[in-house]
């Protein structure tokens, strides 16, 4: 019984943990070898030239808004 | 020890299965919903066109109608392609003179999202890149800035975003024109955190004499405290317009099926049922902000009934709320733009009359619409137009149901 | 003992695997690769550009510029997605679409990835007529366009 117990609260312990676990929300990620050997150069951000890249949230309507918290999009 | 050890063990798990399960939602009710008798729909009775140049699209940024110093009504709007101003004549459809500012350097201005003309040597023109107000003249100067915050460095300051809202016009939530303000319907930008419920204010009045700001009004804790989740402008814009007494403001908060009315500078609100008779409970996304994705809030977003704009016309006597229907059965396919338009059609004391569906998002730009003495404009878009050429409004007026 | 740690360590293995969702990748790459059956790539196309009309504008804007410097390479595939007005996108980019044969306009948004990513450009590696990869030009991956730009130059 003990046993069975002990074997049902490590189950149930691994789900929640599991699907907590943040994987839909994770951004978006080039994962071939010759992208992370170039990420160190220094090349331009993606904002227009002479812009500050403040950080920004995109709204569900696909607009940029100041949100130092967020680093959907710049502005 | 291995008993007691195993009990713990499970109470927390069972603790732990719980707290990740739940997530505070706010369910709002409509109390009228389906009790409402409708005695006035909506009837079309006009179509206006205007002819564009080759620099316009149709859905302009922000249009305001100014009657000039000869008395001729003009309808204006912001090109953000040229960063012009367009004058037309109202009721003529002919072009008239555009002004066009300077994008960068003293006289310019980077992110117009909106403009208000007082006359041509104020022209209130607000810059989104650094949440500030530029007054200009019709010669494309700059004479003087009016900054939106307290903090200059707000871009990189994290109590920018946290502490204060932002200023998002459109021509159906414009500058409101009092006889000493110009009054801001600002908004949160993100879903506001109870911590913050009382601190965040969304109302800015700039007084017109002195350039200073005050700001008032905070979101009701009833719909947005709790830490409720209305992660998006959709939920957190605020729609403002003058009552016709000209000392209050009121309030059209999208989640709400009531008006919230407020003497400008008080912070006591006065609450007043102005919903529809088809709009179902309004309630808030049921995950954590971190938790929900962009599909998780593009179909909440669809599958909600969501108020919008407050119009009030002074030649009818009545309020138009515009109200974003709910998809039914919304899936992941759904877009936004797929939403129904509704106006609800209320009397001088908010007192509901009736209501009309225009059509879906995608056929009419809600979001410019404003009242003339012609009855309320809505803009739409024409499909057989393929090459943008014009920027087409059809004009409503409230008739009685026979 | 040994038999509680196994049931340990095979209930754990059975819980993760009712965690595992399709990942993000593997979503957005059903989505484009379905989208681009539809319309028919021919063999000679080595990219696929999907530039959005809204979302991450700063991205959007290199999306822009490389349009407007290759709209004449036809071995790049353009669809333009969400957009606000062909008239303006055209004036800015000093591009014609009707006149080019590798740019469509996504009018159904069956291009409209159902992730996250929906607001950034996407670069799909096309060969013989395969999918081969794809990527976004974000912030998190801000020289998506400089490199597609090197590997075009070639």
């Amino acid at each position: 019984m003990k046993k069975i117990i002990g074997v049902l609260a490590v189950f149930t312990f691994s789900v929640v943990m599991f699907s907590n676990t943040d994987i839909e929300n994770q951004s978006n990620q080039d994962t071939s070898l010759s992208n992370l050997l170039q990420l160190n150069s220094a090349n331009a951000e993606c904002t227009p030239s002479g812009a500050s890249s403040a950080n920004a949230f995109c709204t569900a309507g696909g607009r940029c808004r100041y949100d130092t918290t967020t680093r959907d999009c710049h502005l | 020890m291995k008993l007691i050890n195993l009990k713990v063990l499970c109470s927390l798990l069972l603790f732990c299965f719980i707290l990740s399960c739940t997530s505070n939602t706010n369910k709002i009710e409509n109390v009228n919903q389906g009790k409402l008798t409708a005695t006035m729909q909506l009837s079309e009775v006009q179509t206006k066109r205007i002819i564009l140049d080759t620099n316009t699209a149709p859905k302009p940024q922000y249009i305001q109608i100014y009657k000039d110093l000869n008395n001729i009504l003009n309808l204006t709007f912001l090109n953000t392609y040229n960063n012009s101003i367009y004058f037309y004549n109202y009721k003529t459809s002919e072009f008239l003179k555009r002004i066009t500012y300077d994008k960068n350097g003293a006289d310019g201005i980077e992110m117009p999202l909106g403009y208000h003309i007082k006359n041509m040597d104020s022209i209130y023109i607000f810059n989104y890149k650094n949440l500030e107000l530029l007054i200009t003249n019709d010669k494309s100067k700059v004479s003087d800035k009016i900054p939106l915050t307290d903090n200059q460095d707000f871009k990189k300051s994290s109590s920018q975003s946290l502490y204060y809202s932002q200023f998002l016009p459109e021509t159906s939530n414009p500058f409101l024109e009092t006889s000493t303000e110009l009054l801001l319907p600002a908004q949160y930008i993100r879903t506001i955190p109870d911590s913050l419920i009382s601190k965040i204010k969304f109302l800015e009045r700039v007084n017109l004499k002195t350039n200073e700001l005050t700001l008032n009004n905070i979101y009701p804790s009833s719909l947005y405290g709790k830490n409720y989740n209305w992660d998006d402008e959709t939920f957190t814009e605020v729609f403002g317009e003058l009552h016709p007494d000209g000392d209050k403001v009121i309030y059209s908060f999208p989640i709400s099926h009531e008006l919230y009315i407020a003497k400008i500078g008080s912070e006591q609100y006065k609450t007043v049922y102005a919903g529809s008779n088809f709009a179902g409970n309004i309630v808030s996304i049921d995950k954590k902000p971190n938790k929900a994705t962009r599909e998780n809030l593009i179909q909440h977003i669809a599958s909600q009934d969501l108020y919008a704009a407050i119009k009030y016309d002074k030649y009818r006597k009545v309020y138009y709320r515009f109200l974003r229907r709910a998809i039914p059965n919304a899936t992941i396919k759904n877009q936004i733009k797929e939403k129904p338009i509704t106006v609800i059609i209320l009397d001088s004391n908010f007192g509901y009359l009736g209501e009309t569906t225009i059509g879906t998002s995608e056929d009419w730009h809600w979001q410019n619409s404003f009242v003339t003495e012609e009855g309320l404009n809505m803009e739409f878009i024409d499909k057989k137009d393929v090459n943008e050429g014009s920027l087409n409004f059809k004009i409503f007026v409230p008739k009685k149901i026979k | 003992m040994r038999k509680l740690l196994f049931y340990t360590i095979l209930s754990s293995l059975i819980a993760f695997s009712f965690s595992c969702n399709k990942s993000i990748q593997e979503k957005e790459r059903d989505q484009l690769a379905d989208a681009v059956d539809n319309i028919g790539i021919k063999k000679d196309i080595d990219w696929i550009v999907i530039l959005p009309g809204l979302g991450c504008s700063g991205c959007i804007q290199e999306a822009e510029d490389f349009l407007k410097k290759n709209a004449n390479n036809k071995r790049i595939f353009f669809v333009l997605t969400k957009i606000e007005s062909l008239k303006i996108l055209q004036q800015k980019t000093g591009v014609k679409i009707d006149e080019h044969s590798n740019i469509i306009v996504d009018r159904t948004d069956q291009f409209i990835v159902p992730t996250d990513n929906s607001i950034y450009p996407c670069i799909i590696k096309f060969s013989e007529g395969e999918f081969l990869s794809h990527e976004f030009q974000s912030p998190d991956n801000s020289n998506a366009f400089e490199k597609l730009k090197a590997r075009v130059s070639l």
